[in-house]
């Protein structure tokens, strides 16, 4: 699951990426609004994170830029601008959800994993299916109560899938979500991470199917 | 006269010049009448000197002294205060009968007509006028003497006193009132300026609206002026509130991030830097709050509570909340809107923390004020805590992490604009709060035609 975060203070941004890496995240940064909206219309995450005070552009555009360009990721809108005039406008500019500095990181996180479940429609944060248990907020894996231990990537290859079970996800989107703007990608690793899955949690996880990618398949 | 008001000053200063106008015209009319009656007063005492004296020309007094009468009758009437008496050349007299037998003060060298003062035989003052006539047959002098009592003169004056006093304070009195609703219509540019005034400070109109002479316009500009600069001093402090919180908030996130990711985290560093963050919180809620001290302003719920309602919906999406929202179109509170969003923000968000699964927000018009009511189905607050919730960080000093549920703005809020709040026990089973505002004044208006 592939996250960007639009945050103009370093020290802050990279408390959020840590947090949000050792979720098993992939995490893009801008540190202005022109790069952010560059990103965010370019690139497809999962979730965003969005800053209202931004140098070169608001946020508030920004958001309306990804919106008119049909960004359809859902976005949180991270800011010290904390009265409710400012958060009615943010979220009809398009945000889904609104959080105040200071904040709890425990608390950013969970309304982010609650808005990427929403967005690919996961009501419940435990994604079980037979002996098989996913828990989103932790990445967390059971097999028969037995704990498996997976890499973040593995975690994020896996969770993804999940996300889009109903679906055959490509190895290009799946690199996509899986590796940052800035990291070298090479779908072949892909390859690799799927076989790791497999042998921890059974080959029948995840069918390959020929010339268009993967699916989810934990029966 | 420092004190004293404009309309007083105008009215005592018309006052006093009445007054001494008055008064100089009165004692001129006074002097001129008083000479007037003296002059013909003594115009008549001649004109009968004329008479008694073409008697003697004729010889008619010569002839039948006891027959001799003038015209006027009351001349022959005793007692009357007519006299008339002729002193003949060989020292006898003839008189009017209103003398009856005493004489006039006789006068013996007289060079021509002379005036004089005398006592009636009744005992009462008289002016006499005495003239001597030569006798043109003889060339023997005469002497004709004619009298009237001097209170009749008297008696004239008073008279005419009397009316001209009438007629004075009658005149000075027309005049008074006059001046008054003269002062009246002077100052009646202040009195609408005072009535624009109050619209403004009741938030209906955003500077001292209406056309007035050119002696007020310049005050009136000034005091828009004044108004102006004020809204935008307000502005500016709200501008920079804002910005000192954004500033201070996203250095405070980060200690606050740190802080955590230290294992274990220190509680000391943690509960300080609450202290900073609450301190914060309130203190921008606070600078926010200025608005309150700038009049002129009013707003429509109804849009704001809709608007809220989004947000609550998204922001709160994972508790799966039902929002229930009455408002009728076009209510408008006499509040800045941004101060009325962040009262009704705060009261639903709260709501919406607290509910089980339904909140519902109601704003109506009762008795002549906005009530806005926000309650849940949640646990409520019990009876004895209601005070302290209300209270809790009302001083700075004492704010404690977490503490309130943000009620206590909304208490602060509602306070400066005059109105009240209310936690009561909802239908629905939660908290109820209850938010009195006074109306914009066109509300008020509306409601009372």
């Amino acid at each position: 699951m592939r996250v960007l975060l639009v945050e103009d203070e370093l020290a802050l941004a990279g408390q959020v990426q840590r947090a949000l890496e050792n979720e098993g995240r992939v995490v893009d940064v801008a540190a202005d609004g022109e790069e952010g909206s560059f990103l965010g219309s370019n690139e497809p995450y999962d979730a965003i994170v969005l800053d209202l005070g931004l140098p070169k552009k608001d946020g508030n555009a920004v958001l309306r830029d990804w919106r008119d360009a049909g960004v359809k990721a859902p976005v949180l809108i991270l800011t010290a601008r904390d009265s409710w005039r400012d958060k009615v406008a943010g979220l009809d500019a398009g945000a889904d959800d609104y959080l105040t500095k200071p904040f709890q990181m425990d608390e950013l996180m969970a309304r982010l994993r609650a808005l990427m479940r929403r967005s690919t429609n996961q009501p419940n944060p435990v994604f079980k299916q037979g002996a098989f248990e996913f828990d989103t907020r932790s990445g967390r894996v059971t097999l028969d109560g037995q704990q498996v231990m997976l890499t973040a990537q593995e975690t994020n290859v896996l969770g993804y899938l999940i996300a889009h079970k109903d679906r055959v996800v490509s190895r290009t989107e799946l690199s996509e979500h899986v590796y940052g703007y800035d990291t070298e990608r090479d779908s072949n690793t892909i390859e690799v991470f799927i076989g790791r899955l497999r042998k921890k949690l059974g080959q029948k996880i995840i069918v390959t199917i020929r010339g268009r990618g993967y699916q989810f398949d934990g029966s | 006269m420092g004190a004293l008001s404009l309309r007083a000053r105008a009215l005592l200063g018309g006052v006093v010049w009445i007054v001494i106008a008055l008064g100089l015209s009165g004692w001129l009319l006074l002097q001129t009448f008083d000479e007037i009656a003296e002059r013909a007063f003594s115009r008549n005492l001649s004109a009968q000197l004329d008479q008694l004296e073409s008697l003697i020309l004729t010889g008619a007094i010569s002839a039948s002294p006891e027959e001799t009468r003038l015209a006027d009758p009351r001349y022959t009437r005793p007692g009357s205060g007519y006299y008339w008496q002729v002193e003949r050349p060989d020292g006898s007299v003839v008189r009017s009968p209103s003398l009856g037998e005493e004489l006039l003060p006789l006068r013996a060298i007289i060079s021509g007509e002379e005036v004089l003062q005398a006592r009636a035989p009744e005992g009462f003052l008289i002016q006499v006028h005495v003239r001597p006539v030569q006798d043109p047959r003889n060339g023997a002098i005469w002497r004709v003497y004619a009298a009237e009592a001097v209170v009749r003169l008297q008696r004239d004056k008073l008279e005419f006193r009397r009316s001209l006093f009438g007629l004075l304070i009658g005149l000075g009195g027309a005049l008074a009132l006059s001046a008054a609703a003269m002062t009246g219509m002077a100052l009646r540019p202040l009195v609408a300026l005072r009535a624009a005034f109050a619209e403004y400070r009741h938030g209906e109109t955003e500077r001292v609206e209406g056309r007035y002479p050119p002696d007020i316009e310049p005050l009136v500009a000034d005091l828009n002026a004044l108004l102006e600069r004020n809204a935008r001093i307000i502005g500016t402090a709200r501008r920079q509130a804002a910005d000192l919180a954004h500033a201070l908030k996203t250095p405070a996130a980060i200690l606050r991030n740190e802080i955590d990711a230290m294992d274990p985290p220190d509680p000391d560093m943690r509960d300080a830097l609450e202290r900073i963050n609450a301190l914060l919180a309130r203190y921008t809620a606070r600078a926010r709050l200025a608005g309150a001290n700038a009049p002129g302003a009013s707003a429509e719920i109804r849009p704001l509570l809709e608007g809220l309602g989004r947000v609550m919906e998204r922001v709160h999406a994972e508790r799966g909340v039902a929002f229930e929202l009455v408002a009728p179109a076009g209510l408008r509170g006499r509040i800045e809107a941004e101060d009325l969003e962040e009262l009704a923000g705060n009261l639903i968000d709260n709501a919406f923390k607290w509910a089980r699964s339904r909140v519902r927000a109601e704003a109506r018009r009762a008795d002549g004020e906005l009530v806005l009511t926000v309650e849940d189905d949640g646990p409520g607050v019990p009876e004895d805590d209601r005070e302290r919730v209300l209270r809790a960080g009302t001083r700075l000093d004492e704010a404690v992490p977490g503490s309130g549920l943000g009620l206590a703005i909304c208490s602060d809020i509602a306070e400066a604009y005059e109105g009240r709040l209310e936690l009561g026990r909802s239908r629905l089973g939660g908290l109820s709060v209850t938010v009195s505002l006074p109306l914009a004044r066109s509300e008020a208006r509306d409601r009372a035609a």
